[in-house]
């Protein structure tokens, strides 16, 4: 009896451990490296144990917010036609289709509202609305929180607010219910989308085009973004988004990088500029080689 | 039957341990963490994580030129006040210390788009005075603006 007791108590803890640290949707975390350690860090030998297991490292995802910011700070315009038509929506079957859509509407619409296009951004709404239901985020894009926006819609800090707290909600909701995959996706696509309105605007017979610069920067949140990939313990929902972006990073490769270290720098407003300078250089055909697998990769996903 | 019975109660058990966690961080990050942001708009990214003290986390953020940022960590009140985060570049310079700034948000701009690694370090709390280390909800926020 006692021995059956310790046997369910050890399987408990099994479980335990296993439920909180190894669910198919959670990304596994990287094993840990003593350069992480903080040798700053006052801890006892007692703790260090603990604290070495303790380390996580965790990858942060693109937010297609951010991008669609960046695009209207280096000279693109705004083009309808370039963005993903919200009847796509209604094409959409499977969760993962749904999940890179999803994506790709919050990029549009952070586009969208970047350049002040109150219905556009409406019409991005109601389809985000749709889509969020379909893949099960509930009391996000309520009817009441549409209602909302459009009592607000000429306010484009308004929009943005509504927009990042609607985007952030809707991440805790997936993390909470251990959907962190779906999240990837969303990510992605939202990071695809941002990719292909630069490459529709830029001039690809012009390497030094302000956006051509934007657009060889993405390679490091490319990088980031196919590791958060791989890190899942069950990667094969995210196979085909991996692969694609794994063939994109063969091109982003070639693009060569010149890093030079700068000294930190404080404005008149008390606001650091660190880090250090990268300037890139497109060999010959390698930016007309990226737009064209942008723009498979992003047709594929938009069907 | 009786096994089963226990199995199913030890895995739902499990499951709303788990998500319970999730949602007390959520609703922590929600209510303190984010009107702290202001006058910066969140990236809409969640990075969160229970840290027991003497735990440290971190996490690689890639950061775009053209726009300034509002970097956050927010940790609950049971991992005490000595909860701080390092900024460092790909090169391992630390270019930024909130222990040693006293604050716990860093308002800068990068001169160019790239990765830095914000690690978060949860020492031990003074103040625990059990044999239990105490663990909370901390949160690494972004806010951006033009």
């Amino acid at each position: 009896m006692i021995l059956k007791s310790i046997k369910y108590f050890a399987f408990t803890i099994s479980l335990l451990i296993f439920a909180m640290g190894c669910g198919d949707n959670t990304p596994t975390q990287n094993p840990p490296t003593d350069k992480l350690v903080d040798p700053n860090l006052d801890v006892n030998s007692k703790d260090k144990a603990r604290f070495q297991r303790a380390k996580i490292v965790f990858f942060a995802l693109p937010s297609p917010i951010e991008t669609a910011r960046i695009l209207k700070k280096s000279g693109a315009i705004y083009n309808k036609a370039f963005l993903n038509p919200s009847s796509n929506a209604t094409g959409y079957s499977t969760s993962v289709q749904k999940a890179v859509a999803l994506g790709i509407f919050i990029a549009d619409l952070s586009y969208a509202n970047s350049f002040v296009q109150q219905q556009d951004c409406l019409e991005y709404f109601a389809t985000i609305q749709k889509l969020s239901e379909e893949l099960s985020l509930s009391n996000i894009f309520t009817t009441e929180f549409i209602e909302t926006i459009e009592k607000n819609i000429n306010s484009e800090d308004s929009v943005l607010k509504y927009l990042s707290e609607s985007y952030w909600r809707a991440n805790a909701q997936l993390k909470e219910n251990d959907r962190e995959s779906v999240a990837t996706l969303v990510a992605a696509g939202g990071w695809i989308e941002g990719l292909h309105i630069a490459s529709s605007l830029v001039d690809p017979n012009n390497p030094l085009d302000p956006l051509a610069v934007r657009i060889a920067e993405q390679r490091v949140s490319l990088k980031q973004l196919i590791k958060y990939l791989l890190s899942f313990k069950d990667p094969k929902v995210l196979k085909e988004m991996t692969d694609d972006l794994k063939l994109l990073k063969t091109s982003f490769d070639k693009i060569e990088m010149k890093i030079v270290r700068e000294t930190k720098e404080v404005d008149e407003n008390g606001i650091e500029t660190v880090g250090n300078t990268r300037t890139y250089t497109y060999p010959e055909g390698t930016l007309k080689e990226i737009l064209e697998k942008v723009s498979i990769i992003r047709t594929k996903y938009i069907k | 039957m009786k096994h089963l019975q226990y199995f199913l109660a030890i895995s739902i058990g499990v499951f709303l341990f788990s998500n319970t966690i999730n949602a007390q961080c959520k609703r922590f990050t929600e209510k303190q963490c984010l009107p702290k942001l202001a006058p910066f708009t969140n990236n809409g990214q969640i990075n969160n994580a229970t840290l027991f003290e003497g735990d440290s986390a971190s996490l690689i953020m890639t950061f775009y030129s053209l726009l300034d940022y509002r970097l956050m960590v927010c940790s609950h009140d049971v991992l005490g006040a000595g909860v701080h985060f390092k900024v460092r570049d790909n090169d391992g310079n630390i270019l930024f210390n909130s222990q040693e700034a006293q604050k716990s948000a860093w308002d800068f701009r990068v001169n160019s788009t790239q990765d830095l690694m914000v690690s978060v370090i949860a020492p031990q709390n003074p103040e625990n005075l059990t044999d239990i280390p105490a663990s909370g909800c901390v949160s690494i926020i972004l806010g951006f603006r033009e």
